[in-house]
């Protein structure tokens, strides 16, 4: 399965993420624009730079017009906006958790089912963005760790992707254990919020339990959560 | 000793056609038998370096060339590097063959291979 590519809807996604106008993030991304300090400061904070690295970034944008900082954060956001959109990048970091993990990238291409180069871009941009850590010749760690990832709601595209990898697997599962439901239901407003609460702590808590468990692992699944409105009834003027 | 250039790495977005056309118009040999699926090229001459071919993706900079220089230690190369100017792109990793690697930029913003070969 290849993972259907949409730039544009990336793009609006991942610039909701950061808080900005997508024209803004376009813009920046092919460099017709400059960063400002409070770009910067924004797009460190949602990217979970340190603060003294924000500092630097912003020093360095403001005494140099073509500075690296700007360069480099836009490398950072283009990496950032195709992990969070594509599917084998968390895929990638989840499979070195498994004891039968090979740290040979024609296996970890054949057991997703994308190439041998999708696998060593991801690599490299997991790398690049300190997520992926090549410790020695056998470990590879990931060290994003049980780090949530999320679009403020917008992840449609990775999980319609995930779901595609579902079903091509499905015949070949071997009766492993798994569900799957969804349901679309009314909501007053009032209770949404307290909705996506227990769905947020559910996912916190099915994480700790990983953690706090001794046994190998052996096998990578996909968890979603998704609690999310899907019609538009804000009152029209007539 | 020293601290010699070994390698040349091409960075292309389409690396099966760029290895096609060197190929054809060089004769260069390539080889991707190995853990990292990695294009290998051969130039076939004593003579010179030889180099490889890495992937990059459609919103990744622009198709480059890079150096590679052996080095003895590679984290205490890159430890160097920020205090010389230069900055750290992607820090050491342990290649499946037992090599090091990291990615830095020098003081022109130029991308440099820094590798530390294994035993």
């Amino acid at each position: 399965m290849r993972c259907a590519r949409n730039p544009r809807y990336s793009l609006r996604a991942f610039a909701r993420y950061l808080k900005l106008d997508h024209s803004t993030l376009s813009q920046l991304l092919r460099g017709r624009r400059r960063f400002t300090a409070r770009t910067v400061e924004r797009i460190g904070a949602r990217l979970s730079l340190t603060p003294a690295v924000i500092t630097q970034y912003v020093e360095l944008e403001r005494t140099s017009p073509e500075s690296w900082a700007a360069r480099e954060l836009r490398q950072l956001s283009r990496d950032a906006s195709r992990s969070l959109a594509e599917w084998h990048h968390p895929a990638i970091l989840e499979l070195t958790r498994l004891t039968s993990f090979r740290p040979d990238v024609r296996w970890i291409a054949r057991v997703l089912d994308v190439s041998v180069d999708e696998v060593n871009v991801a690599v490299t941009r997991l790398a690049r963005m300190g997520l992926l850590d090549m410790q020695s010749r056998t470990t590879w760690i990931d060290k994003a760790g049980n780090a949530e990832a999320r679009i403020d709601g917008e992840s449609v595209h990775a999980v319609s992707a995930f779901a595609g990898r579902a079903r091509a697997i499905a015949g070949s599962s071997g009766g492993r254990p798994a569900h799957y439901s969804a349901t679309t239901v009314a909501v007053a407003s009032l209770t949404s919020q307290r909705i996506a609460e227990r769905v947020a702590q559910f996912r916190r808590e099915i994480g700790e339990m990983l953690e706090s468990m001794d046994a190998e692992r052996d096998h990578v699944y996909r968890l979603e959560l998704a609690f999310f409105p899907v019609a538009d009834l804000t009152p029209t003027e007539s | 000793m020293g601290q010699p250039v070994v390698q040349f790495q091409i960075l292309a977005r389409n690396p099966d056609a760029l290895t096609a056309f060197y190929a054809a118009l060089l004769g260069w040999r390539v080889n991707a038998d190995n853990a990292m699926g990695y294009r290998t090229v051969d130039t076939g001459s004593d003579r010179g370096i030889n180099g490889g071919v890495w992937p990059i993706g459609p919103t990744e900079g622009h198709p480059l060339v890079q150096l590679f220089v052996e080095v003895d230690d590679v984290a205490a190369s890159v430890a160097k590097v920020e205090q010389l100017g230069g900055r750290i792109v992607i820090p050491p990793q342990a290649l499946p063959d037992g090599d090091r690697l990291a990615i830095v930029l020098d003081t022109e913003g130029l991308s440099l291979g820094l590798m530390q070969r294994s035993g």
